[in-house]
């Protein structure tokens, strides 16, 4: 078998078997399902309520994606705005910090009486989750570019447009989608956690009510749903990033050292 | 005869955020004639790479003035600038690298990477126009580099120290290619260097830097019949530019 399939394999048999780890120690222990559910009852969880689990994904997603879009857009013209003016970093910069010292949690309760228990609240949790995050990346990304590379297009006369798109754009991209890795992580379980405080449907919401109920299954299934969400975004963006930056990474080896002979 | 460039008593200064002046040049003149190829020798950090950068309209004299053909250089964008390393950027092939000046300059891009792919032979990238810079060695990434400001066909073409990273012999190389480049096209060149023989091998002259900060410069003129081989490097009377140079730089340090 070759290298990269078995270290592709790897991680899946892992995972399988600290699942039937689990399930045989559930099962032998008689552990009450609403205490710890094993694999298998969450498992059906799952496929029982998976009407209700789309559904409510769907909400959350929407929640997160209102939140992440805005936060891409605001967050990225302020960090291009930040380097293109330097008297505007210094105020903006240690902003976007602040945004992230923001227990976030801990106002959540007051964006829903500010706006109620529809999406917006949500969507504001995520944007202070996220827009840390983008805006610091891009910013550093965009301030990284080698000052002698950017003394070279001036000597061509480059207006300060072209040097952006040419040179400090592209040499900020690895930070940018660094940044995006994060927000979109971030993102997804920050919807779901604002949908805790005060919601009518969403992930968040479906994991409150099961646990109200004891279905402990339930809440396991949602949670399996969540990471899938996330891990489905982040394996996103890691695909385009290697398309937009493949020039940041290292070439895949076509010649490798001929085993010596035993 | 207008100097392709001059400057004209020239001071400059870097200064840090508590008003400490860190002076390089002070009421400096120099005069560059069109079509002769000068070397800028002197140790590291007199403060070539700064007068080079001054010549280039991308620092501003603090006082006195650059001119480039009797007019005022008040931007960069008019003269052809290669700096110590080569900086072709990793995502673009040779041909868009090189072409990434002329079109900086308005140039459209198919005319631009028409006048690049022309040039490719003489620079030694014939088949490797669509290579990325990762697959090229250190010398063809420095004509690379090197094609990217001469296709810019401006005057005065400056460089500093254009192979300096390189190994010996690839140097060498590249040396004896510039030579050659130069005799045919015979454009001005400012080479900032701290290597005697490469100056000597390829310069009409010689402007010695030897401390910092620049008042003056010691001229030497080199005249080594054109067209020049690596032979002269040879000969007593190389040895002999060689030694006076040598002990003008030393004087300097004294
Ligand atoms: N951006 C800068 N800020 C402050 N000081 C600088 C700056 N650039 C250069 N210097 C100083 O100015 C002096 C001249 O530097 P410069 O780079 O011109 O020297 P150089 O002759 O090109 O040296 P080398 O041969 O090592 O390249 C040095 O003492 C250096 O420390
Ligand atoms: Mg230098």
């Amino acid at each position: 078998m070759n290298r990269y399939i078995r270290s592709r394999l790897f991680a899946p048999l892992l995972i399988l078997a600290l699942l039937m780890l689990w399930e045989a120690v559930g099962r032998l222990a008689h552990l009450p399902p609403y205490i710890v559910p094993v694999p298998s009852q969450i498992g059906r969880a799952l496929w029982e309520d998976r009407v209700s689990l789309w559904e409510n994904s769907l909400t959350t997603l929407g929640e997160m994606g209102i939140g992440l879009a805005f936060s891409l857009i605001v967050g990225w013209s302020t960090a291009v705005a930040m380097v293109q003016w330097r008297g505007l970093a210094g105020a903006l910069y240690p902003l976007s910090v602040v945004s992230q010292m923001i227990p976030t949690l801990a106002i959540a309760p007051v964006l829903v009486l500010w706006f109620g228990y529809g999406i917006w609240p949500k969507a504001i949790v995520t944007v202070l989750l996220t827009f840390f995050p983008l805006v610091v990346t891009t910013y550093d990304g965009l301030r990284s570019t080698d000052p002698e590379l950017i003394d070279l297009y001036r000597s061509f006369g480059a207006s300060n447009a072209r040097i952006f798109w040419s040179v400090r754009w592209p040499y900020a991209l690895p930070h940018f989608f660094s940044g995006l890795k994060m927000a979109v992580t971030w993102a997804v379980v920050g919807a779901a956690v604002a949908e805790w405080v005060g919601a009518q449907a969403g992930l968040g919401y479906y994991i409150q009510q099961r646990s109200h109920q004891f279905a402990t299954a339930g809440v396991f299934a949602a949670v399996v749903v969540l990471a899938l969400w996330g891990l489905l975004f982040f394996g996103f963006i890691t695909w385009i990033e290697r398309r937009a930056v493949w020039w940041a990474y290292a070439r895949p080896v076509e010649w490798e050292p001929e085993q010596p002979q035993a | 005869m207008t100097p392709a460039l001059a400057l004209r008593q020239v001071s400059f200064a870097y200064v840090n955020a508590s008003g400490e002046r860190w002076l390089v040049l002070e009421g400096l003149d120099v005069s560059v004639m069109p079509q002769t190829f000068v070397a800028l020798v002197g140790p590291s950090g007199s403060g070539k790479s700064t007068l080079l950068r001054l010549m280039a309209g991308l620092l501003r004299p603090q006082s006195g003035e650059v001119l480039r053909f009797g007019q005022q250089l008040h931007s960069p964008g008019s003269v052809a600038y290669m700096p110590q390393r080569d900086l072709l950027l990793p995502w673009k092939t040779v041909v868009e690298n090189a072409a990434a000046g002329l079109q900086a300059r308005h140039v459209p891009r198919k005319q631009a990477e028409q006048r690049v792919r022309e040039l490719l032979p003489a620079f030694g990238l014939e088949g490797f126009g669509e290579a990325t810079p990762d697959q090229l060695s250190g010398g063809m990434r420095q004509r690379a580099a090197f094609l990217r400001t001469a296709v810019l066909e401006a005057e005065p073409l400056l460089l500093d120290e254009p192979f300096g990273a390189l190994d010996a012999l690839t140097r060498a190389d590249l040396q004896r290619w510039l030579l050659h480049m130069w005799e045919q096209m015979r454009r001005t060149v400012v080479l900032v260097t701290h290597d005697v023989d490469e100056a000597l091998l390829l310069a009409d002259q010689i402007f010695v830097i030897s401390e910092r900060p620049i008042r003056h410069t010691q001229t030497f003129s080199v005249d080594f019949p054109r067209p020049r081989t690596y032979e002269v490097t040879l000969t007593p009377d190389f040895l002999a530019y060689k030694r006076a140079i040598l002990v003008s730089l030393q004087e300097g340090r004294a």
